[in-house]
């Protein structure tokens, strides 16, 4: 975990160092937007729905950040909920040449790291868990078409993964063949998480 | 949906809003508001509900529109309906197709929040209510045939759930609004006060 968190520190430094040294024009865009977000490939299969806001900051003309928000609200199979917020950045690297013109899709990687609020419910045991999280980490790709000068719709994929505590999810059947879900909080660490594709439209409002 | 709704815009962006002719009503610096009654049909619960709704929209370009609605729960029409408040607000952009007149055909996609709640209850307690992250998908068009007014009509298309320990409801609606509304130049406006400011010499 340790050295997880030094690599991230160090690539970040890195990167901003970069950035700041490849100053341009484009630097210091200010680009405003809603966004929303399914969740999969967690609590048992179940999809997720989110909507949100975000903002994005260009850095220079091929590295940009995008500050977001998430509610994201699950409902599992009709035997519990969950509850998801996320609050986090990203650093996004365009690899086109010229990147973010007018009718052109512009593809890229992102990664960044959030804050994560989770509530789990169960209605078999009238129980319910919260967890706060600081270290949750994303990764993963997306595009960008511009439709105008300003405008521009984004389709991304990412796979956050929780580092902190985590909550567990399983359903199970009673002897009836009644579904019912369990809620675990194991010890410890893991790596579980949830595939996040977001689409958003973003207006470009000027350079800060 | 979202695929489809994508390669729609993608298609239909070729035609630039660069790429028109300055005819036509719709330009850059509209502000509308429009408020209105709104009917929707849940498909997954089969009722219908009523709704007073209204939006503000901006027009950032000829052709792209930031617009924020709200839709304020009235009623359910169905007898015995278990949903006693979907209240919501909207807020994202729309793409309008560029036209050569008043008529102004658009396409648009809104996230947003609704505070829904049921007459559901576990163990004698009655369903609070919840917040709830929907997302909304939009077509419409808005009709300018006079200076200060136009007519609105949008078809929704929202998906949601409400999820509280006593009850978890899906929000899923198509709805449908249609109205008269007010709008104003503001970019205009703002020149006329520059020129009345500028001394003259």
């Amino acid at each position: 975990m340790t050295h997880l968190k030094s690599i991230v520190a160090t690539t970040l430094l890195l990167l901003s160092i970069t950035a700041f040294a490849q100053k341009d024009s484009t630097a210091g865009e200010f680009t405003l937007g809603m966004r929303t977000t399914v969740s999969s490939f967690t609590d048992a299969g179940s999809v997720g729905l989110g909507a949100g806001g975000q903002f994005w900051i260009r850095i220079t003309k091929h590295m940009n950040t995008v500050w977001y928000s998430d509610y994201i609200n699950t409902n599992i199979q009709n035997i519990g909920f969950r509850r998801d917020g996320h609050i986090g950045w990203s650093v996004v690297f365009y690899m086109d040449k010229d990147p973010l013109l007018t009718h052109k899709i512009t593809p890229y990687i992102l990664a960044g790291q959030c804050f994560d609020y989770t509530n789990v419910y169960s209605d078999y045991y009238n129980y319910s868990v919260e967890r706060w999280s600081a270290a949750a980490a994303q990764g993963g790709v997306g595009a960008t078409y511009k439709l105008t000068n300003h405008f521009d719709l984004s389709l991304i994929a990412l796979y956050m993964m929780h580092l902190g505590k985590h909550v567990e999810t399983e359903v199970d059947y009673t002897e009836q063949g009644e579904k019912y879900l369990t809620i675990t909080t194991p010890q410890g660490a893991s790596l579980d998480g949830h595939l996040l594709i977001t689409l958003s439209v973003n207006y470009m409002l000027g350079k800060l | 949906m979202k695929n489809t709704f994508l390669g729609i815009l993608l298609l239909v962006s070729g035609t630039t809003c660069f790429a028109q002719s300055d005819s036509g009503f719709v330009h850059k610096g509209i502000l509308a508001g429009v408020g209105t009654v709104g009917v929707g049909e849940m498909p997954a619960h089969n009722i219908s509900n009523v709704y007073v709704t209204g939006n503000i929209e901006y027009y950032t370009e000829k052709c792209i529109s930031v617009r924020g609605d709200g839709y304020f729960f009235v009623n359910s029409l169905t007898p015995n309906s278990p949903l006693k408040q979907n209240s919501s607000v909207y807020f994202g952009a729309f793409y309008h197709f560029p036209t050569h007149s008043g008529f102004d055909p658009l396409i648009g996609i809104q996230p947003g929040l609704a505070f829904a709640r049921t007459s559901d209850s576990v163990n004698g307690k009655a369903d609070p209510g919840a917040l709830s992250p929907i997302t909304s998908f939009v077509i419409g068009f808005n009709f300018f045939g006079e200076k200060w007014f136009h007519i609105q009509a949008n078809i929704r298309y929202t998906i949601g759930q409400e999820s509280t320990e006593e009850s978890q409801y899906n929000l899923s609606e198509i709805s449908f609004n249609f109205g008269l509304g007010f709008n104003i130049d503001v970019i205009k406006q703002h020149k006329h006060y520059r020129t009345i400011e500028e001394p003259t010499f």
